[in-house]
């Protein structure tokens, strides 16, 4: 990734710039202190003046919200809040019509942000006020009063919380009264500059130290950059929370979330006061001391998939490469070029109002549609479709072009979703909520009716869903605030709520593979690959079986999954290196035998492999199927005798639904392999299973309820407190007094005789 | 009559002739030394003009010799500003292939790896 930089200034006004802010995705206005806003129109490179204040107006900043600022709809500025160095501010309406003039600070007003979906502002100065604002300039309330100034502040990611800055501290204030500000010392030298990303909820700040750091919101560090030449003097997330740049004297610099720099760039320009990202995250402005008017676009981006690269090599066009064939392709486009994706065989390009899909070996006949909104942030891909996040609509199309639907969710802001919070699957999307974190949405593509919201006890932090096979394979992967992975079926029959079982502890981030259900991810200080994550439902004592464990040591603080295709799994290094670690590829030729049944050939794979782990999968795998000789085969590789046994056991069984409930046994179902039992009105095995497990209780319930079967019961219940030499306490029993029933040993076992004999016949 | 003379052309002098003559020869000599020092004031002029067109000349070379002097300070500061944006672009560009050295590198393992699996595959057919 590298900027593209681009500088140009006012004939009239040379002056330092102080603020810059965008306009439309073409238009960019900056605040010089020659008390005049200025504009640059990116299209025909004209440059002009929006308004001029009056003499005694100087201004320290601006900042602009507008509600509905699409790319194709060419809607300008709402409202402008411009601060001034004498303690007021301004709001200008569109075009720079004055509005409103109010006193709000002791001293210069040295940040003033609105709010994310423009419901108010906040100003802050140098008499270490910081006040909240509503959109007419009524004050609202004073966060802080007195104290050291502020000389930088930002909304968080809900619009609840405020960043600030005091001298070397960095202040999280909730604006819940009475609620405990996070406060801690950030840098060495005076903080400078904060900036909140509302996408990935990352602060990053600069100070005079010159560094830059990063941290989440709890205030631990995630990361902090070598001493620069110069202070920082300006940040800025992208809108898209991938990138963040830095503003130097004289110098600006293009930083991965991670931290490390993507981009680097000299120039002659003065300190770099603020900098200011365009809503589609592809270009930033920058105002400059020299009074230069800075535009860098963000060019060389990348995507790759298998043997395919895809690089922008200009605003509007992209080489295309594949690795087997020596000459790229150079696609080109009438519009700026928003974002792309690659996967599973096609290359998405989204331009400022049209989106064009390519199959990869086939780039001359590319469909295209025009996109409803034309403010992509976000293009997730499946295999069969992909979904494109807009600003305000969901869209989900097939690879034709064709709309498939357009998902709703009442709790769910666009702004805000990133790849770890929507995840789509061929025929499943699901989403985090935003106002209960605890809460996943579910959707089936297609399905008029949204399936019940799936609630977990902790807040989610990551979800994923897995791609290969079809309904009744998808599983749902998600790590919750205690840094625990879960996995979920994602088909909920009925009533009956989701299962949900932990797969992992201290998981930080997750990533399933694209062609076959495999999930990575960051373990503590290992880098985990689970073969087959279902085994948690088939036979979870087999999970640490079929895991393999790498060392993660290599990667640093904070590595980052990029991408998990066939058997590679990529990892971003602490320091932006992708590292490329393979899994065996056996487990992937076996995945798709079982997916076709070919059962005689993943044995043989597995004999050649002579790997317990691959043993292991194969195994689930089997039992899963109900490929009871396989499953046998299997778990004899791996040593598991006990297991051997059971199966014996379960083919010697001449009824189907037995043999199914006591392989749902085998998965340590017990409910549902009972209810199996009773629906199909196997009840005397029902009991019997829970006499087997020990689950007195319900042995009785069901044997009581069953009058023919609570002999059977009372008399394995007396057996068992005979052979530990016990006596009754369980309340439920006591109620029976056995003088009252004639059980004997015969009795007992001409009852299972011919209740066997019963099984016998009605198969 | 005392002091009247008369010469050989019979011509009248008070002047003694011998004094006539040396009079005019002084008169002539005057007009020759004044002559000469015309020539001398003219030399001089000259000289002075030169001298000053020479002091001008001077002192514009010196001016220009200042500012050269001053170009070649501000190129050397210049080189250095150069040279410390070449320098953190080489900084720069050493991180980015020390990425893509990582990069090779975790393939090339993942190659070896690859190749242990099919040469134990080939061992086993």
């Amino acid at each position: 990734m590298k900027l593209k930089v681009l500088l140009n200034r006012h004939s009239d006004y040379s002056g330092p710039l102080v603020a810059v802010g965008w306009s439309t995705s073409e238009e960019v206005f900056f605040c010089s202190d020659e008390h005049v806003l200025l504009k640059w129109n990116l299209s025909n490179k004209e440059t002009g003046k929006v308004c001029e204040f009056k003499n005694d107006v100087r201004p320290t900043g601006f900042h602009a919200f507008s509600k509905a600022q699409t790319s194709n709809k060419k809607v300008g500025l709402e409202q402008i809040l411009l601060t001034c160095a004498d303690g007021k501010f301004l709001l200008l309406g569109r075009n720079g019509r004055f509005e409103k003039s109010v006193t709000a600070h002791d001293g210069a007003i040295l940040a003033g942000l609105w709010n994310h979906d423009g419901t108010g502002f906040l100003t802050a100065g140098q008499d270490g006020n910081l006040k909240t604002w509503s959109p007419s300039g009524l004050l609202r309330a004073t966060i802080l009063q007195g104290g050291l100034p502020v000389l930088s502040a930002a909304w968080g990611p809900d619009s609840n919380q405020i960043l600030y800055t005091q001298g070397k501290s960095l202040i999280i204030k909730s604006l819940v009264p009475n609620s405990k500000p996070t406060k801690w010392k950030a840098h060495d030298g005076l903080i400078l500059k904060v900036s909140w990303s509302s996408v990935n909820s990352l602060i990053v700040s600069g100070g005079e130290d010159c560094k830059y750091k990063i941290w989440d919101v709890y205030g631990r560090q995630m990361f902090s950059s070598v001493v620069q030449d110069y202070p920082v003097m300006s940040l800025a997330w992208s809108s898209n929370g991938e990138v963040f740049a830095v503003g130097f004297h004289n110098a600006i610099r293009l930083c991965d979330k991670a931290g490390w720099s993507h981009y680097f760039e000299k120039r002659e320009v003065g300190s770099i006061y603020n900098i200011s990202w365009a809503t589609d995250g592809t270009q930033l402005a920058g105002a400059c001391a020299n009074g230069d008017m800075l535009v860098a676009q963000i060019i060389q981006r990348r995507v790759e998939w298998l043997n395919y690269e895809a690089v922008t090599i200009s605003r509007k066009v992209i080489r295309f490469k594949d690795a087997t064939q020596d000459v790229p392709e150079k696609l080109e486009f009438s519009e700026r070029v928003v974002c792309m994706s690659l996967n599973y065989g096609y290359l998405i390009v989204i331009t400022l109002s049209h989106c064009q899909i390519y199959r990869v070996d086939h780039l001359n006949t590319p469909f295209a549609f025009q996109l409803k909104e034309g403010s992509v942030s976000l293009i997730l891909q499946a295999n069969r479709n992909f979904l494109l996040v807009e600003k305000s609509v969901i869209s989900i199309y097939s690879y034709d072009g064709r709309l498939v639907a357009t998902p709703k969710w009442p709790n769910v802001q666009n702004e805000q979703l990133n790849s770890a919070n929507i995840s789509l699957s061929p025929e499943t999307v699901a989403v985090r909520d935003h106002t209960d974190e605890k809460m996943i949405h579910l959707l089936e593509i297609g399905s008029t009716t949204a399936g019940a919201p799936l609630l977990h006890s902790v807040e989610v932090t990551d979800l994923a869903l897995n791609q290969a096979g079809s309904l009744t394979d998808r599983h749902l992967a998600f790590i919750d605030k205690n840094r625990d992975l879960f996995l979920a079926s994602v088909t909920a029959k009925g009533n009956v709520s989701y299962k949900v079982d932990k797969l992992g502890l201290m998981v930080e981030s997750i990533l399933w593979n694209s062609d076959v259900n495999m999930l990575c991810g960051i373990q503590d200080t290992t880098l985990t690959v689970w073969y087959f994550p279902a085994v948690l439902f088939i036979d979870p004592r087999l999970l640490r079986r079929t895991v393999v464990m790498k060392d993660a040591g290599e990667f640093g603080r904070n590595p980052r999954l990029e991408s998990f295709i066939r058997g590679h799994i990529g990892v971003r290094r602490y320091d932006g290196a992708l590292v490329f670690s393979a899994v065996t590829p056996f487990i992937s030729m076996l995945h798709s035998h079982a997916a076709t049944g070919s059962w005689d050939d993943a044995l043989r794979l597995c004999r050649i492999a002579a790997d317990d782990t691959v043993w292991a999968c194969l195994a689930t795998m089997a039992v899963h199927a109900r490929q009871l000789n396989v499953a046998e085969e299997a778990y004899a590789a791996i040593d598991q005798a006990d297991k051997v046994f059971f199966l014996q056991y379960v083919k010697s069984i001449p009824n189907q639904t037995v043999q199914l409930s006591e392989m749902t046994l085998l998965s340590g179902n017990s409910q549902e392999a009972e209810a199996i039992l009773l629906q199909n009105g196997f009840v005397f095995r029902a009991v019997l299973m829970n006499i087997q497990i020990y689950n007195w209780n319900r042995a009785l319930e069901l044997g009581s309820k069953h009058k023919n079967h609570l002999e059977l019961v009372l008399w394995f219940r007396g057996q068992y407190l005979k052979s530990f030499d016990k006596e009754e306490t369980n309340g439920a029993f006591l109620k029976y007094n056995l003088e009252d029933y004639e059980i004997t040993d015969e009795k007992i076992k001409q009852l299972m005789a011919i209740e066997f004999d019963k099984e016998r016949k009605s198969v | 009559m005392e002091g009247i003379v008369f010469d050989e052309l019979n011509k009248i002098h008070i002047l003694d002739p011998q004094i006539f003559d040396k009079t005019l020869q002084l008169k002539n000599e005057a007009g020759q030394f004044l002559d000469a020092v015309t020539s001398f004031q003219k030399t001089v002029d000259d000289l002075i003009g030169a001298a000053e067109k020479l002091g001008e000349d001077v002192e514009k070379e010196k001016l220009k010799a200042i500012g050269s002097r001053n170009y070649i300070q501000s190129l050397s500061k210049q080189r250095e500003t150069l040279q410390s944006e070449l320098q953190s672009l080489i900084i720069e560009k050493s991180l980015e292939i020390e990425r893509l050295r990582i990069e090779h590198e975790s393939l090339l393992r993942t190659q070896v790896e690859q190749q242990e699996v099919l040469d134990a595959l080939e061992l086993n057919a």
